[in-house]
């Protein structure tokens, strides 16, 4: 599934309308921005702690500090790309805070991917066998990276969050950060490589 | 760190190639000349099947399933919103929402104020020199009201009469017998004196009061108010008071700043808040409320109720009150920052967490007052309170509306 798109706004409120009217404290405005925006948000927190109650609690937190520093978001991103990067923001602070970053791991993900097999199973059994075949080891790449994300170091975890699940461009994520796009690259490339380990190394402990 | 030379092999990577082709490679933007440049420079045979795992890799993350946010996300967020909006947070927070390497917070509130307003109105002094001019003209107006008190003051007072001793009698003595003055020492100050006439409406007699009765009695009064004092309210008996319509709740904030947004929010009526705020307080209830100057007798009949309202009206209008320096009672209710009355579920836990978030918003101590009397209070009737049947079982238990008075403390 592709990551979801970055303009899911409604034509007719563009960014720089709707930022005009929060920063002017219009409630239907704050509206407007939670709901264009709340599944993308949620979706980040999800992939960072791989719990539906926590993601839901940051998201929460998120907006709150997005809609109150609102006057912040200069316009040098989209403001799909800063609201993420708050968003992120939120995310780091509460796996520093709490060293989440173990028990957010495992276990949730376990869960979820483990309900999520076994209707996807049940599914397959109506299907024809190769593509049943192909939809298991696909589900089981899948629990792997899941699980082999949340092993990885909170850091990397948000940068490939945005670079990969969201695919925000390169040169987006270097103006949000500040840093340089090289440094964005090679921060994105360490990322990768440890994921990929984690992915082998939870390969080969797999049965 | 992209230079091959200074970063050899990371992650096991081929050294010669840099991390930033590497990611160009895996991203799908080179040629086929580039990559197979890139694969003889590397030197190694399996990098291609290495970048395929880190392309396969990326795909699934971009594929990962998206899930739906919980529906109530949405009304979560602008409650969260307006409880900020009430407790404020402190400045420290909310340093800059771009650091990435500091966790972010609320943004305060008086922050966000200011910060709304563009850079220019701060900076530009014409755009208050209206409201400078106002004050200078004020400042006037009561530096000359200072300056020529005296002089208006002794040209209004009558002649000294003559006395059986033949000498001139004070400003005091020149007073009408008929407005005893027990309270005040009269010779002292006659402003104080003044005051302290308008609040002889306890119910004594003020024709057969003499300064040794009126002194008793208003101190049996104060006794018995320090010991109502001292028995402590907690929070059910003040919720029994709130039903009796005899509490009121009195915030000793330190520094009402915060007292705008929170009236802004407390008393927006589509404010999500289980309780709210009203400003339309019956002058008798504001009258009960004020905090009273020391020595001030209390109150404990309706007549007298009425007669502090008048008094207390009186001390701030016409022609005499510019000219007329503060009195005590005038200088403690200089302190009342705002009146409300608090509509509120009629249970302790509600009633709690309203007056928590009022306190921690305000940064003030609560106190409960025991009103003698119920007070003259009409709780405003909304809808929901009409259509009870539609509103949740949760909904349906009785509201209380509480007199509250913000003052400095």
């Amino acid at each position: 599934m592709p990551p979801a798109s970055d303009h899911t706004k409604t034509p007719q409120l563009d960014d720089a309308e709707l930022v005009r009217r929060v920063r002017a404290g219009e409630q239907a405005a704050w509206s407007i921005l939670i709901r264009e925006h709340q599944d993308r948000l949620f979706n980040v927190c999800l992939r960072m702690v791989s719990s539906r109650e926590l993601a839901a609690d940051l998201t929460q937190d998120a907006f709150v500090k997005i809609i109150q520093g609102i006057d912040s978001f200069d316009g040098r991103s989209k403001l799909s790309t800063w609201m993420i990067r708050v968003t992120m923001n939120v995310c780091l602070s509460k796996l520093r805070s709490e060293k989440l970053r173990r028990h957010a791991s495992l276990d949730a993900t376990t869960r979820t991917n483990d309900d999520h097999d076994e209707t996807t199973f049940a599914q397959q059994l109506q299907g024809s066998e190769p593509q049943a075949h192909e939809r298991v080891e696909q589900d089981r790449e899948r629990l792997l990276l899941q699980r082999a994300l949340a092993e990885l170091d909170s850091e990397q975890r948000a940068i490939l969050i945005l670079a990969d699940a969201r695919g925000v461009a390169y040169e987006q994520i270097a103006q949000v950060l500040g840093i340089a796009i090289g440094t964005v690259k090679s921060r994105v490339f360490r990322a990768r490589t440890t994921l990929r380990d984690l992915i082998e190394a939870q390969r080969r402990n797999s049965p | 760190m992209s230079d091959p030379a200074s970063n050899p092999s990371p992650n096991g990577l081929p050294g010669p190639v840099s991390e930033e082709q590497m990611v160009d490679w895996i991203d799908n933007r080179l040629s086929a000349a580039e990559v197979e440049a890139l694969v003889l420079a590397s030197g190694r045979s399996d990098i291609r099947q290495r970048v395929q795992q880190l392309q396969r890799n990326k795909q699934l993350l971009a594929a990962l399933p998206t899930e739906a946010a919980p529906p109530d996300l949405h009304d979560r967020v602008l409650a969260a919103l307006e409880r900020d909006a009430l407790l404020g947070v402190s400045p420290e927070q909310w340093a800059q929402v771009e650091d990435s390497a500091q966790p972010v917070a609320s943004l305060p509130i008086d922050r966000f104020e200011a910060q709304r307003q563009s850079p220019s109105q701060g900076r530009n002094w014409w755009s208050a020199a209206p409201s400078l001019a106002m004050a200078a003209s004020i400042l006037l107006l009561v530096g000359g009201g200072v300056l020529l008190y005296p002089t208006i003051r002794a040209a209004m007072q009558p002649a000294p009469r003559a006395t059986p001793g033949g000498a001139g009698g004070t400003l005091a003595e020149a007073r009408p017998e008929s407005t005893p003055n027990p309270l005040a020492n009269p010779g002292s100050n006659p402003v104080v004196a003044s005051n302290a006439r308008s609040t002889t409406e306890v119910p004594l007699s003020a024709g057969s009061a003499d300064a040794s009765t009126l002194a008793a009695a208003t101190s049996a009064q104060s006794d018995a108010s320090l010991a109502a004092a001292a028995q402590p309210i907690d929070s059910a008996r003040a919720l029994q008071l709130a039903q009796e319509g005899r509490l009121i709740v009195r915030l000793l904030a330190k520094d009402a700043g915060a007292l705008p947004r929170i009236e802004a929010t407390a008393t927006n009526p589509q404010s999500r808040l289980p309780w709210r705020l009203t400003r339309e307080v019956p002058a008798a209830v504001v009258a009960a409320m004020m905090p009273k100057a020391p020595g001030e007798p209390e109150f404990a009949s309706a007549q007298g109720l009425r007669n502090r309202t008048e008094s207390m009206l009186s001390a701030f209008a016409g022609p005499a009150a510019a000219f007329a320096m503060p009195s005590p009672q005038t200088l403690a209710q200089s302190k009342v920052r705002g009146t409300y009355v608090l509509d509120v579920q009629h249970s302790t836990l509600s009633f709690a967490q309203a007056l928590d978030m009022l306190s921690k918003g305000l940064g003030a101590s609560v106190q409960f007052e025991e009103s003698p009397q119920p007070l003259p209070l009409q709780r405003q009737q909304r809808s929901q309170d009409v259509l009870w049947w539609t509103q949740p079982a949760s909904q349906w238990t009785d509201r209380v509306a509480v007199p509250i008075i913000v003052q400095r403390g």
